[in-house]
């Protein structure tokens, strides 16, 4: 028996990637939540988009249905292509509770990779297991958390 | 008495941008680093707690693999 079918109320987590058609400046990005906010919420989903040298990486979870029928929308969408899905397994609570669809721009990278160290934004695009391209999931949603709760203390 | 050495976990760290590193074994996190504006490393445990502050970014991965070492989830001794 699956954990859908013991856990009925269990959340669908999702991670994909995509590449952007055109290049998006924090207004565009700005527009592109104020829109999937309410759509979302509305949906109970919730997650967080990363963005950076004009890929999208996008955290999902909610409803299983819900999640279906949204990423079926995003696959449509012409302002991005390339949508591949890195993550796609059930959970029994989310990740991100504190906001309906959070965003976060990554900064260009200047410094060079410390010898040894691996790339979470490349092992998420193109590790070739699941188990590296989790972990860097896992990365990119601490790395979010950190960040808002550091914007988070210097806003109050 | 014997003394059971701890298993050596291999650490892998990753960067997440520049300034931003973390720290895992077998899947799960050890920590991670922080760069501040000032340009000093900060340290933090898994649960987000500081360790500590550091001028290198070798020191503070040292420091979180200690840190983690020591909090006791590995190993014991008889």
């Amino acid at each position: 028996m699956d954990l859908e079918t013991r856990h009925p109320g269990a959340l669908k987590f999702l991670v994909y990637t995509s590449a952007a058609i055109t290049k998006f400046y924090e207004d565009d990005l700005e527009e592109l939540l104020r829109f999937a906010r309410a759509e979302n919420q509305a949906a109970d989903i919730t997650g967080i988009l990363l963005y950076k040298s004009n890929r999208f990486i996008q955290f999902l979870e909610g409803p299983p249905a819900a999640i279906d029928a949204l990423m079926s929308r995003i696959r449509q969408d012409p302002r991005h292509t390339n949508v591949r899905v890195v993550v796609e397994e059930l959970a029994l609570s989310r990740q991100f509770t504190d906001w309906s669809m959070g965003y976060q721009v990554s900064k260009g990278d200047t410094a060079p990779l410390p010898e040894g160290f691996r790339d979470s934004f490349a092992d998420i695009e193109e590790a070739p297991d699941a188990f590296t391209t989790g972990r860097a999931a896992k990365e990119l949603a601490l790395w979010f958390r950190v960040r808002a709760a550091r914007a988070s203390h210097l806003a109050a | 008495m014997s003394i059971v050495l701890p298993p050596r976990t291999e650490v892998t760290w990753a960067k997440v941008e520049d300034g931003f590193y973390v720290g895992s074994s077998g899947g799960e996190f050890r920590g991670y680093i922080d760069e501040d504006p000032s340009g000093l490393f900060v340290a933090s445990n898994m649960f987000s707690r500081v360790i500590g502050e550091f001028a290198a970014l070798s020191d503070a991965m040292r420091a979180v693999d200690t840190a983690h070492e020591q909090s006791g989830v590995h190993g014991e001794v008889n």
